[in-house]
């Protein structure tokens, strides 16, 4: 699994096994996704013919300043319902009363959290296409991680910040980022990656945006057309938000790599090692009457 | 009681100082002034040689008597050069040759100089080295490093 | 012709100095490991490894170095019942030095698996290895020198094989993403 799945299979296998079981059920669990995402599912009202998913994100508000109530709306129709105390956004279903295609809706419900940052991209994708320009919508999408979205006469730039906790990241990170800016050769249509480290990137000056070893901003040129059309566009609003996860999650993956690589090198010096120790002889000796012995 | 008993002066003796099995370095002797003649007078003579490219002969008078009694760290570095711009003189198939030319004593202060050049590694002088540390060991055996190991006159 | 190129590095070609400098380090190493038990001339019914606890000159012998370069070089330091050998390993870039810094550390917290690996290495290494009497009395000398050579170089070979696999990683992630857009 190269590309993480933009969609959580939790949401959407639980609710598909609810959707299809013989009877209602009762159900309440709360799920963690990426960036700090709570999902819960539950009975609203402990009443099992219905089911709710609620979703809470802690930067709900930097979304809804960008029209993400009004996507979900025109997205999930009726079935998006007031929020639930606590949380953000709230779909409900009723057993009673199910759509006729589960498997399609049990799908959309699971991607509750790409549709609310989805709104932010499209808003500034078809300003953009206007040619008009806004102010730069900074998305607080983690705690000291921001995304930060402007749209331009000719392209759409999306910047992250990205902490790296550990020293070694820094550089496992920059090892990734230089691939990706080089990566672009192989493949026509992707946008520029930029990578700074430390500082923010001139369009960021002035801005609160962090500086620190640690910090590392990774700037997206997205020209026109990777959002040509609704599916260029929603294809690229699903990789680029999953981005930051992707680098991480990438990251993490190379480092239990090579921790499994000393592990198995360690292994076989220590073999090596062992070779050192002379090998106890059990010489096998025969009595005149052709008994054996083994000698302790 | 008398009063000299509440002096605990004593008990700041170091007695181990006064054991006669006590071990000390044996003490260098202060030549220095002679052995700073002799290292002027060997980079003269290897001057000399060089030039003329007689680097066996050289090498034969860099490792006479090493300045290991003197504690002047920058004489004997001054002396290393020396030494070490020969070695670097040597083709790589000289190098055979010319440690067997060597008696077994001249191989044993070839070798300290070869771990002298190793404590202070330049861009291309390891090579050169290791090269003379195979013929070295080659011809001297490992009784030669054993030596090194052992001895505390320094080059 | 990209993975080709790949292949290409895994194999780094030997250079011209790795053999004499490990024959080197051999033969400075089996020379030096001539050892015999000790015990404390200061604590009674103690027995410690000389080189470590410096108690008396007379038990000390000269540390020799051996150099590859500046950077790859071998300390050995000699006493009368213990050998300390340090090794220091090239370290070409920043990714380099995190992992051997990795590997270091992982080998050295299981260092009592490793009997003669020093949990710490001495300032300046990398790594250090303290022999014993009682390691030389157990085992093979000349295997514990064979151990100490293959070592090294298959520290070498691994740093330089977990960088080549970590730079592919990362062109194939980056690849794969920018490719579906």
């Amino acid at each position: 699994m190269i590309l993480l799945e933009i969609k959580n299979r939790i949401i959407e296998e639980t609710l598909l096994h609810r959707f299809n079981s013989p009877k209602p059920e009762s159900i309440d669990i709360t799920v963690a996704d990426f960036d700090g995402v709570l999902y819960h599912i539950s009975n609203p009202d402990s009443d099992k013919g219905k089911i709710r998913v609620s979703i809470s994100l802690k930067f709900y508000s930097d979304l809804k300043a960008h029209g993400a109530e009004e996507l979900i709306q025109k997205f999930y129709g009726d079935y998006a319902v007031t929020p639930e105390d606590g949380y953000d956004i709230s779909l409900q279903f009723d057993y009673e009363n199910l759509p006729a295609n589960k498997e399609e809706w049990a799908e959309k419900a699971a991607l509750l959290k790409c549709k609310c940052f989805a709104s932010v991209f499209h808003k500034y994708f078809q300003l953009q296409r206007d040619g008009k320009q806004d102010a730069t919508a900074i998305i607080h999408y983690r705690d000291r991680e921001t995304m930060y979205v402007s749209a331009q006469k000719d392209r759409v730039t999306v910047i992250f910040s990205t902490i790296f906790t550990d020293d070694d990241d820094i550089i496992i990170g920059k090892v990734f980022m230089q691939e990706f800016k080089e990566g672009r050769r192989g493949s026509g249509t992707a946008p520029q990656v930029l990578f700074s480290h430390a500082e923010p990137p001139a369009e960021l000056q002035g801005t609160d945006a962090l500086t620190g070893q640690n910090v590392g901003y990774i700037t997206f040129v997205l020209f026109p057309r990777s959002f040509k059309d609704e599916a260029a566009a929603d294809k690229t609003v699903n990789l680029i938000h999953t981005f930051r996860d992707y680098l991480h999650y990438h990251i993490k993956c190379s480092k239990a790599y090579l921790h499994c690589r000393m592990r198995v090198r360690t292994a076989a010096l220590l073999k090596i090692l062992n070779r050192a120790r002379p090998e106890i002889k059990t010489t096998e000796k025969k009595t005149i009457s052709g008994r054996t012995f083994a000698r302790k | 009681m008398s009063k000299n008993t509440l002096s605990t002066d004593f008990r700041k003796v170091d007695v181990d100082e006064l054991d006669e099995e006590k071990y000390r370095d044996d003490p260098e002797t202060s030549e220095a002034s002679n052995e700073a003649d002799q290292v002027a007078r060997r980079e003269q003579e290897v001057k000399r040689l060089t030039q003329s490219s007689n680097n066996m002969e050289a090498l034969k008078v860099c490792l006479e008597d090493p300045p290991v009694s003197t504690k002047d760290k920058a004489l004997k570095e001054r002396n290393f050069n020396v030494v070490l711009d020969v070695l670097t003189r040597f083709r790589a198939a000289d190098v055979e040759k010319a440690v067997k030319s060597l008696s077994s004593e001249q191989v044993d202060v070839l070798m300290k100089y070869i771990y002298r050049g190793f404590a202070s590694p330049t861009e291309n002088s390891c090579g050169i080295l290791l090269s003379w540390h195979d013929k070295a060991v080659t011809a001297g055996g490992l009784g030669s490093i054993v030596r090194v190991l052992t001895d505390r006159k320094s080059v | 012709m990209r993975r080709l190129f790949v292949k290409s590095q895994r194999r780094p070609k030997m250079s011209a100095t790795l053999k004499p400098y490990l024959s080197a380090v051999r033969a400075s190493l089996t020379a030096a490991m001539c050892l015999e038990n000790f015990e404390s001339q200061v604590v009674e019914r103690h027995n410690k490894p000389e080189v470590e606890v410096k108690s008396s000159k007379e038990l000390l012998l000269t540390p020799v170095t051996v150099s590859r370069n500046e950077k790859e070089r071998i300390l050995i330091e000699s006493s009368i019942n213990s050998i300390r050998v340090s090794i220091a390993i090239k370290q070409a870039d920043e990714i380099e030095k995190i992992l051997c810094k990795k590997f270091m550390r992982f080998m050295m917290q299981r260092a009592e698996h490793f009997f003669i690996l020093r949990r710490k290495p001495i300032e300046g290494y990398d790594i250090s290895f303290l022999i014993t009497n009682f390691h030389t009395e157990q085992m093979y000398k000349h295997k514990l020198v064979d151990f100490v050579i293959q070592f090294m170089e298959e520290i070498d070979k691994e740093i330089s094989e977990m960088k080549i696999s970590l730079n592919a990683r990362a062109r194939i992630v980056a690849e794969e993403f920018l490719k579906n857009f």
